[in-house]
């Protein structure tokens, strides 16, 4: 099925879900996005989900219970146990080469000496990189078309270069107070 | 120029943006089916010819029939109203309207208004715009010395309410990529600065009549970088600053050197839109907007007191 096609058939209910969940494949998202716009009894099937899905949310939110103090307490119990039996320094070492153990010691250790090692991964010095002034251009244009009579960008830069852009992430409410998540 | 949220029409425009070194033209069909729908498809230069973007609200389909892609971007300070009405209000207060002789063009009767600096007596802008539903069918904005620095026209124009949807839909068979995913900006321009993450500067000096209007913090391949614009209703420059390693690349542009204070610059243009990027104490900063070359240096010589 084609973009074109996409955007004419009405979708079916499970389809429908996957847009809710991000799930689609973009052209098929952009296609079914397309189809909501103008199809509105497919937009009241698509909200009815959406409500649907917020319900069940709240419902699980509301549902949730704690351990009974008891199971917790007998938890505790067998814990503190296991760790008073008294074990040989060869039972402890064997003990540390077991799988269950070695392997996500390993992990670890690999994941830190990438971690460390890298300096762009622990937001240390990122790595220097140039950006085309094409982008700020095509930002101060975007900003400024707020302004009366302003003409936006001639042409977008995204149609004048190989990198579609999308390498920027705008910080959303950065005026409010403590700044926010990134966007 | 922005499209009008009740007037469908078709036409072709053309823009012209002339620096003082190039110049750039573009030639397109346009559609715009009211409140928010519209569709260029490029006739020149010829690079471009057979590309087209597609705006639906604050969303844009950019069709890149070269590169068998469309690149979809959002620009969320089209979503903001009290942004937009502020600086309608910033233009009356800086700008003297002057409504001219009335004319006609390609049948239709169009008001002539031209917009006065009232600080410098300077003309600064003069619209056409059409008597019978307000769509301005040209802009001209000038430079301080009286030359045209931007044209933008409609060739021809035909009014209907008859525009199809399908006009709007994206193509087939084409790669979806994201672009620039663009928040609503902040109006708290001093907020954007304290949340750099370093020690940012607003600029002291502006030209008479601007006032901060909006910015935001964006991250540019991972480097915080704090976005603020500045305007005086008509006229818009942007200050771009980071303290990462990231540097801008001006080399399409054929960037020439220049100095700010005693620091080495580079300058460049695109039509009539300048570029001043330069680094200060280990800062980065870029100035982007359609100010002359002198009033760019001189707001970036501010920053340095």
């Amino acid at each position: 099925m084609t973009n074109d096609d996409a955007s004419r058939e009405h979708p079916d209910l499970g389809t429908l879900v996957d847009y809710l969940h991000r799930e689609l494949p973009p052209g098929s998202d952009a296609a079914l996005l397309a189809h909501l716009e103008s199809c509105r009894p497919c937009a009241v099937v698509y909200e009815e989900q959406a409500r649907i899905g917020e319900a069940l949310r709240m419902q699980a939110r509301a549902g949730e219970r704690e351990l009974p103090q008891g199971v917790v307490a007998s938890i505790w119990s067998a814990v503190e146990r296991e760790g008073s039996v008294q074990e040989s320094w060869w039972e402890r070492l064997t003990a540390a080469f077991r799988p269950v153990v070695a392997v996500p010691l390993l992990v670890a250790l690999a994941i830190a000496f990438f971690y460390f090692g890298v300096p762009a991964m622990h937001g240390g010095t990122a790595v220097a990189r140039t950006v085309d002034a094409g982008y700020l251009l095509d930002d101060h244009a975007a900003l400024s078309s707020t302004v009366p009579f302003s003409e936006s960008a001639a042409v977008p830069a995204s149609l004048e270069q190989d990198h579609p852009g999308g390498n920027q992430q705008w910080v959303a409410d950065a005026g409010a107070a403590g700044g926010a998540a990134t966007h | 120029m922005q499209a009008p949220s009740h007037v469908s029409y078709v036409g072709e425009m053309q823009t012209m943006r002339i620096g003082d070194q190039h110049g750039e033209v573009a030639i397109y069909r346009v559609e715009h089916r009211a409140p928010d729908m519209t569709r260029k498809w490029y006739l020149a230069p010829e690079a471009l010819y057979g590309d087209s973007t597609i705006s639906r609200g604050s969303v844009s389909f950019a069709v890149d029939v070269k590169r068998n892609r469309v690149v979809v971007s959002e620009n969320g300070a089209l979503d903001d109203p009290d942004v937009l009405a502020g600086n309608f209000d910033l233009l009356v207060k800086n700008y003297r309207a002057v409504f001219g002789p009335n004319e006609t063009f390609d049948g239709h009767p169009v008001r002539v208004i031209t917009l006065i600096n009232k600080y410098t007596g300077e003309t600064a802008m003069r619209v056409h715009v059409d008597a019978q539903n307000d769509l301005v069918l040209e802009r001209e904005r000038f430079a301080s010395n009286g030359s045209v620095v931007e044209e933008t026209r409609f060739e021809h124009i035909r009014y209907s309410n008859d525009i199809p949807p399908a006009v709007f839909a994206m193509p087939a068979k084409m790669d979806v990529v994201q672009g620039d995913a663009r928040t609503k900006p902040s109006s708290d321009v001093n907020a954007i600065a304290n949340t750099a993450g370093f020690a940012a500067r607003t600029p002291p000096y502006l030209p008479e009549g601007f006032v901060p209007v909006a910015g935001y913090v964006v991250e540019i391949n991972g480097v915080r970088t704090i976005h603020l614009l500045y305007s005086d209703g008509i006229r818009t420059v942007s200050l771009f600053e980071d303290k990462g390693p990231n540097s801008v690349d001006l080399q399409r542009y054929h960037p020439t050197a220049a100095a700010v204070g005693p620091d080495a610059a580079q300058s460049a243009e695109q039509g009539s839109t300048r570029l001043l990027v330069w680094t200060a104490a280990g800062v980065h900063y870029s100035l982007v907007g359609d100010l002359t070359q002198p009033e760019l240096e001189k707001i970036a010589d501010s920053l340095g007191e």
